[in-house]
């Protein structure tokens, strides 16, 4: 087994892992870190798939960004000064079912290759992916990459519109 | 290097990120389900970029999806501090307004 | 002038409004002044392009514009601009109308909060419309046929703060959207049998039954959009709306929109398809005339009115003469929207009267009104045209287009009987439409002034006079034609030639009509206080006719039937009674034991599905989840392993 493929199969080890225990975890907090592991983990798949763009994406924008938005979050809905509330489950036996339904489905769909998924990787032959990423996004893509910036200036507004938002008692 | 693997993980964070949304009685947890779901269909489009090296557009589609779903969660965040501040729980059952 | 030029043209009219709307929300609130002037500036361009083009093209060859819109799989939806005859003349009512009522929006709706709102929509609307009246399929028409019914939602209920103006609002928008559900299943089958959204050709094969399906579908549409007879409740809500706004969208355009669709779909209707719009369009309008006699608000009456004559304009084109309904949408609109508009302008002073004496009562109810026509002389005046013109009265437009009707409508029924009713019902509704003018008329203007004779009323601004003045002038004969008993003129001649005439109605009503105004005021006149001022003799005379014709012969074939029953019928129901009570002891040994114990028996099994049920939807998001995704599972395996 060379590094790559040890790396490889042990990001995914680590991903499948923190989502496993991020199901059963009681701490808010900690299923928060659970998740950042997880993301982390897939940043470090991306790079192995040649994405090397979108796993550096991935850590500004989930591990710098979500998680963070996620702990603030979880700070400012918190009670102030009492213990973190333990997390509850509703239902946890049917949502099981349900997910276990899910899952065994898209492994039956990767099983038999319903939509033809080639299982093996082509080897890539160019190695700027970067370079190659960012002339598509500002020639093909430029209309959608607009529309994003359009949507997050929306969103940003949004967000501080709506979380500005006091609630008047009449 | 099979992606083969790559296609199993995903399942497995999709289906858990489901699990997440379906069972768990905090709204802040429910948004990191949905993170976990949209990370999970992340991975299959670049899995599924690298069989075909021409092509970069499953990157471009992960870099929208990525885009769209940090507003998602700021919108989603946004919106779980003004419903805590008005009915003082982030648990979701608690707030049935659209009961019929 | 080249295609092109007129290409660009046509779509420069139809953007002129978006822009008024886009200039209405764009200027900041300090300069809102500049809202209804610049708004008003670009609908006469608007107006004025439209009419020159109108005249430019009139009875040139149809013209298409297209485009490929989107392609699905094999089959290609183009969007473009059918340009024809009718489109002009609708194009140049909707912009001349939209005009008028922005110019008379300047002094009605001063000094209103969502002033801005309020034009933008406006524009919007307009917009909306000129894109039906333009659009050369019917994909592209049904998408503007949905923004026009939702501009018509924002301007219902411009007043959000006042509940009945929002919930009136609702009614038409949902009402609308179920009626809209036909249009929708018509799409799905016209484009399923001919694979093609045109307008003018249906090929359907042969195949007559799906072809008066899809007619029916397009059908219970216009139900919706021109208030119909199952439908037609939300217009007469509908006017709590602002008054200018009742003018453009529900007298003038949008309701007409229906009866738009109907003319350009003509092709597609069967003969039995046909029957049953003239059914649908008489029955409408008879009931419309009936309620709007018995109304007693002003707008309501307006909206009763606008209603009934919809259902003239729909049965003339089930009659097969669309031209005909054509000519009186025309018509129609002017009138209409002048009538509305002189309603706007007394409601408008009478308020502002009301401002300036402190003292408060509904202006819209006519018996509160009255004696109006000195305070008011201009807007009495022009009122009184464009009612003139809805009675249908010699030298006003209203009698040319309805004659056309009544002509049509007769050569239609032919020897048959059941559809003679109908025709008959025509004539009714004519009667109807006389009476309820004039009472209207005499409420308003002529009686004594009731409560309005506390407040000092000034006649309205200039800006609002103006499109009172030219919408009355538009409801002279030489809309139609410039002899003024002729209805085939300078439309008619070129959208459908060669109407018949009927001599014998037409002097029938030339006579009749005006008899039975002058009927109608002396009843309006004698019917409260019989014995007033120096009249005294001609009062007696229509009381007496009165009685003798009318309560007379009822009081007295109510006391022969009062003597048949007290004689005759008693004894055999008292003997009934005595049976009735004896079988009603057995019945109701039988209903407590039997029917009960069954009854209570299917409550216990209602309560008990209705408690399973009560649990998927209980307010919980996360359980509204955990079943949808629940159900796609099952379905998914279901497809996958059976």
């Amino acid at each position: 087994m060379t590094l790559v493929a040890f790396l490889f199969y042990f990001f995914i080890g680590t991903a499948a892992l923190s989502a496993i225990v991020l199901l059963f975890l009681k701490n808010i907090f900690h299923a928060a870190l659970a998740l950042l592991t997880c993301l982390l983990s897939l940043a470090a798949l991306f790079i192995l798939l040649q994405a090397e763009f979108l796993a550096v994406s991935q850590i500004l924008l989930y591990a710098g960004g979500v998680v963070i938005l996620i702990i603030f979050g979880i700070m400012l809905t918190t009670k102030a000064g009492g213990q973190a509330v333990p997390i509850t489950n509703t239902g946890l036996l049917p949502g099981l079912a349900v997910g276990a339904g899910v899952f065994f489905l898209l492994l039956f769909f990767v099983h038999k290759s319903l939509f033809a998924l080639p299982s093996s990787a082509q080897e890539t032959i160019v190695n700027n992916n970067i370079e190659r990423i960012g002339i598509e996004i500002l020639t093909d893509y430029v209309l959608p990459f607009e529309l994003a910036g359009v949507l997050l200036l929306a969103v940003l507004m949004g967000a501080a519109t709506i979380a500005g938002f006091k609630h008047v008692k009449n | 290097m099979s992606l083969q693997s790559i296609y199993i993980l995903s399942a497995l964070l999709f289906s858990i990120g489901l699990v997440i949304v379906l069972v768990k009685r905090n709204a802040i947890l429910v948004l990191m389900g949905i993170e976990l779901m949209l990370n999970a269909a992340n991975l299959n489009l670049i899995a599924f970029n690298k069989t075909v090296p021409a092509s970069l557009d499953g990157q471009v589609f992960a870099l929208f999806v990525m885009v769209i779903a940090v507003c998602e969660t700021a919108v989603g965040l946004a919106i779980i501090l003004q419903v805590y501040r008005h009915y003082h729980t982030s648990v979701p059952d608690e707030i049935n307004e659209l009961k019929g | 002038m080249s295609s092109q030029a007129l290409f660009s043209s046509l779509v420069l009219i139809a953007l002129l409004p978006l822009l008024s709307a886009l200039v209405a929300t764009v200027i900041p609130a300090s300069h809102r002044w500049i809202t209804p002037l610049a708004s008003s500036l670009l609908l006469a361009l608007a107006s004025i392009l439209s009419l020159l083009l109108s005249i430019s093209q009139w009875n040139e060859p149809t013209l298409v514009w297209e485009k490929t819109w989107f392609t699905l799989g094999e089959s290609t939806v183009t969007a473009g601009i059918l340009l024809n005859n009718t489109t002009l003349v609708l194009l140049s009512v909707v912009t001349f109308i939209s005009f008028m009522v922005h110019l008379f929006s300047i002094g009605y709706m001063a000094g209103d909060k969502g002033e801005q709102r309020y034009y933008s929509i406006l524009g919007f609307f307009t917009f909306a419309m000129l894109g039906l009246v333009l659009a050369d399929n019917l994909l592209l028409l049904f998408v503007f046929w949905e923004l026009v019914g939702f501009s018509s939602y924002m301007l219902i209920g411009h007043w959000r703060e006042k509940d009945a103006a929002t919930a009136a609002a609702k009614k038409a928008f949902i009402i609308n959207r179920i009626a809209d559900l036909g249009f929708i299943i018509a799409l799905l089958i016209i484009w399923g049998h001919t694979g093609s959204f045109s307008l003018t050709s249906f090929n359907f094969e042969e195949q007559e039954a799906w072809r008066t399906g899809a007619a029916l579908c397009l059908l219970l549409a216009v139900m919706g959009k021109s208030a119909q007879l199952p439908f037609f409740n939300w217009l007469s809500s509908a006017m709590e709306g602002p008054t200018p706004v009742s003018a453009l969208i529900h007298a003038a355009t949008m309701v007409v929109a229906g009866v738009f669709l109907l003319i350009r779909v003509f092709p597609l209707f069967t003969p039995l398809a046909l029957d049953v719009v003239v059914i649908i369009g008489s029955s409408t309008a008879v009931l419309g005339a009936l309620a709007a006699l018995h109304q007693f608000d002003f707008k309501k009456i307006l909206a009763y009115s606008t209603i009934s004559q919809l259902g003239l304009l729909v049965a003339a084109v089930g009659t097969g003469a669309y031209g005909v309904a054509l000519l009186h949408l025309l018509t129609h609109a002017f009138f209409k929207a002048g009538l509305f508009l002189g309603a706007g302008a007394v409601i408008h002073s009478l308020h502002q009267a009301q401002h300036s004496s402190h003292v408060h009562f509904d202006v819209q109810d006519i018996r509160n009104l009255g004696g109006l026509r000195k305070e008011m002389p201009i807007t009495f005046f022009c009122f009184s045209i464009c009612a003139a013109a809805l009675a249908g009265l010699p030298l006003f437009s209203g009698f040319q287009s309805k004659d056309a009707i009544l002509v049509s409508v007769f050569s239609w029924s032919g020897d048959q009987v059941w559809r003679q009713a109908f025709a008959w019902t025509i004539v009714i509704t004519s009667v109807l439409t006389i009476f309820y003018t004039v009472r209207m008329l005499w409420f308003v203007f002529f009686e004594e002034a009731k409560k309005t004779a506390l407040l000092t009323i000034q006649e309205v601004p200039t800006i609002m006079r103006i499109p009172l003045v030219l919408l009355s002038l538009g409801s002279l004969w030489w809309m139609v034609a410039f002899h003024p008993l002729d209805f085939s003129g300078w439309l008619l001649d070129s959208i459908q030639p060669n109407q018949e005439h009927n001599l014998f109605i037409t002097w029938l009503s030339l006579i009749s009509i005006p008899t039975l105004t002058v009927l109608a005021f002396l009843w309006f006149k004698y019917r409260k206080k019989p014995t007033t001022l120096g009249f005294l003799q001609e009062g007696y005379y229509l009381d007496y006719l009165n009685s003798l014709l009318v309560t007379k012969p009822i009081l007295a074939m109510s006391t022969v039937s009062e003597r048949i029953d007290k004689k005759g019928l008693d004894g055999i129901i008292h003997g009934f009674a005595y049976l009735t009570v004896g079988l009603a002891h057995l019945l109701a040994w039988v209903d407590k034991n039997i029917v009960d114990g069954l009854v209570d028996a299917s409550g216990r099994l209602a309560k008990g599905f209705g408690s399973i049920a009560r649990s998927f939807s209980g307010g919980q998001i996360q359980s509204y989840i955990f079943w949808s995704v629940f159900a796609l599972v099952i379905s998914l395996f279901w497809f996958l392993f059976y």
